[in-house]
């Protein structure tokens, strides 16, 4: 049951860093791959009703400040020579898209922060990881 | 962050086997020490009423099977030199119990299976589970 694929959801929020960091540490115990996965959800763009063409330059404005962000990423994983790949995905359903992808990619762990953005209440979980928590088929690690 | 100190919560189902098979490879590959938690529950007794007391001699049975499951245990985290420990708690609720235990004391990591004894849904977490995956205030690893 080696761990050779771990997948981190990243939204960037302090929680979602805190799990990256989590899983630099796991990955360098075990000498595994991290994926970084970070949806773009549709929904949150309402401007289709000014111009069609605003929606567009909004999802592309998002994804180029997604890439910038995740690309800091990169540095603290070349430090202890870890593999790690990026990827920015739109979709509509954030969670969902994280559980199809660990499926798809064979994934072994999923580190995942116990919040996202949203989240305002400390106690409880996230929607996200939540539902993360209860469909995925690989274990899954909650950092808090 | 080190996962120096590691709970399984342990009721002998075959998800918390999976369970304390994963948290053995993850003790091996940060030398830690593990803590085995089991609940026992009252049991209904026409005697007693419902005040969940403990009778001796059924808590006497408990505990003796429980110390039988745990030398399995212990001879398994023998073979990897890994320091293992049994907590036996009494309480009618199996959840509250095990986020008190963890809460109260450092632990660095808690892991568990997804299902107890009781799950007949594959989807979804057992509701011990999804309750201690809410309530812990440490990092959590579900195991499918």
């Amino acid at each position: 049951m080696a761990i050779t694929k771990i997948l981190v959801p990243i939204d960037g929020s302090k929680h979602s860093l805190k799990a990256f960091r989590v899983a630099l540490d796991i990955a360098k115990n075990n000498n595994a791959k991290i994926n970084v996965l970070t949806c773009l959800e549709k929904e949150d763009v309402g401007a289709w009703y000014i111009d069609k063409r605003t929606n567009k330059k909004i999802m592309s404005d998002a994804k180029k400040f997604a890439k910038d962000f995740l690309s800091k990423l990169e540095k603290p994983a070349a430090d202890v020579n870890i593999p790690i790949s990026l990827n920015i995905l739109e979709t509509k359903s954030a969670s969902n898209q994280v559980i199809t992808f660990s499926n798809s990619k064979k994934i072994d762990l999923i580190v995942i922060g116990s919040h996202g953005r949203g989240g305002f209440n400390k106690f409880l979980l996230g929607s996200v990881s939540n539902k993360v928590s209860q469909m995925a088929k690989c274990p899954v690690m909650i950092v808090k | 962050m080190d996962f120096k100190n590691i709970l399984v919560a342990y009721d002998s189902s075959s998800f918390s086997n999976r369970a304390f098979k994963r948290a053995l490879d993850v003790a091996e590959s940060n030398k830690s020490k593990i803590t085995i938690v089991t609940v026992v529950t009252g049991i209904y007794q026409p005697s007693i009423g419902f005040t969940m007391k403990y009778s001796e001699k059924m808590l006497e049975k408990y505990t003796k099977t429980l110390q039988k499951t745990f030398s399995n245990l212990e001879s398994a985290a023998k073979e990897k030199n890994i320091k293992i420990s049994l907590k036996i708690l009494q309480d009618p609720s199996v959840a509250k119990a095990i986020t008190n235990y963890v809460n109260s004391r450092k632990f660095d990591l808690v892991v568990i299976g997804s299902h107890g004894r009781t799950g007949l849904n594959k989807m979804i977490l057992g509701s011990v589970a999804n309750s201690i995956t809410q309530k812990v205030k440490c990092p959590i690893m579900v195991v499918k």
